[in-house]
């Protein structure tokens, strides 16, 4: 646990405006679904139920890196999640119900500054929950199949694989914020989890997360 | 703040080798080696964090304290420097933006901790539970937020620490558990320098 690193994950996560240059504005859907059903398979990427995951996160940006643990737990109806330097110390805490604010538990300097929660559990509920908002499915000019949800300015493309994972292209205002890759993803109490999610954001100075599981366990029941 | 949570965590790196007692018998002690098993426990965490590793100490003021999982990391106190380095897809990454001053101004404080002389560090109040329990409590209200108290439990022998306990509030706590203790064996140089 050191102070400089500490300070950067907070000020990347911190990130809320002044996009870096856009890479592209969301692709054309080139081709409909086969189907008329929704979203599969790209809602069953996600995984349901009650869960709790362990990742190492290395984050990196122009300004410094660093490492730090990280923990989410999901319900039907809430996210958990919990920041610890690699030596056990509590950094963040916080829940969520919903699409509701956070409600932060416990945060030490400079977690506590205004906007970093909610940051945060946007990004968690990118990484782990179904995108809200309309639904379409089709193919993209390469072939390659693409679920978009859309909700106000805010596009959601998921781009399945044939290796079981997918990406994640989040856009606002027709403008590209963020990119999560899943890889190495193997079946875990029939869900498939990702081993590695690098998620790359547009936000001030941009930064990245690499985060490797270390424990995905399917929770019983209830809330 | 966080330059006392810096100060803090080193110091209770250094814990496992406060425990001789003072005296002669205190100075005599000259390394210690131990493996850890580290549960951390959190209002959200179904189950507790496990982290474990191994840690190795010459006096006067040389350390390694390594996790070998989940994340692998070695921090090496040595020599008056203290560098830290993570492994990352299979290699060693020097942890360069670290802040580490914070750390080498508790080595000053190491000779205390090694005499067993808790209550020499102003950053803690100390009292005795019991013969084998010292209850540390955080005299900065700073740090207070962060650490509400420490609960080392002292082994049966001389330097031996059987664990340590972290109380950051009532739901969040750490304890570190050390097995395999090996008091004055002599240690490679090498083992403080990092990979």
């Amino acid at each position: 646990m050191t102070a400089r690193p500490v300070f950067w994950l907070a000020a990347v996560l911190l990130a809320t405006s002044c996009a870096m240059p856009p890479r592209a504005v969301p692709p054309e859907i080139t081709a409909a679904a086969d189907s008329a059903a929704p979203t599969p398979p790209c809602a069953a990427l996600f995984p349901a139920g009650r869960w709790q995951f362990v990742h190492t996160i290395a984050f990196r940006t122009d300004q410094g890196e660093g490492t730090a643990l990280g923990v989410v737990v999901l319900s039907q109806t809430e996210i958990r999640c919990a920041l610890m330097t690699v030596e056990g110390l509590t950094l963040f805490e916080a829940r969520a119900a919903g699409e509701a604010a956070p409600e932060v538990i416990r945060a030490i300097p400079p977690f506590d500054r205004p906007g970093f929660a909610t940051g945060l559990m946007r990004d968690i509920r990118l990484i782990f929950r179904p995108p809200p908002g309309k639904a379409e499915t089709g193919r993209l000019a390469d072939g390659g199949p693409i679920c978009r949800f859309t909700e106000a300015d805010t596009v959601t493309d998921i781009l399945p694989r044939q290796d079981g994972c997918w990406s994640i292209h989040a856009y606002t205002d027709r403008t590209w914020s963020r990119t999560i890759q899943a890889r190495a993803c193997r079946p875990i109490a029939s869900a498939a989890i990702p081993g590695r999610l690098e998620l790359t954001a547009g936000e001030p100075d941009g930064y990245s997360l690499t985060m490797q599981l270390v424990s995905a366990e399917r929770l019983p029941a209830g809330d | 703040m966080i330059r006392a949570l810096l100060t803090l965590l080193l110091c209770l790196s250094l814990l496992p080798f406060a425990t001789a007692g003072p005296g002669a018998e205190a100075a005599a002690l000259r390394s210690v080696q131990a493996g850890f098993v580290q549960q951390k426990h959190l209002q959200i965490l179904t189950r507790p964090l496990v982290s474990r590793g191994t840690f190795a100490f010459q006096a006067p003021q040389s350390l390694r304290w390594e996790y070998l999982e989940p994340l692998h990391s070695i921090l090496i106190m040595h020599d008056g420097r203290v560098e830290k380095a993570v492994e990352r897809d299979g290699r060693f990454e020097r942890d360069t933006g670290s802040g580490l001053d914070a750390m080498q101004v508790i080595l000053r404080d190491l000779g205390s901790w090694l005499d067993g002389r808790f209550a020499d560090n102003p950053m803690f109040s100390v009292s005795r539970r019991d013969a084998r329990t010292i209850i540390l409590a955080p005299r900065d209200p700073g740090l207070e937020t962060v650490i509400s108290s420490i609960k080392l439990r002292l082994g049966r022998e001389p330097g031996v620490m059987e664990s340590v306990t972290i109380f950051e509030g009532p739901d969040a706590w750490t304890r570190l558990t050390f097995t395999g203790t090996v008091v004055n064996r002599d240690i490679p140089a090498d083992i403080f320098r990092l990979p």
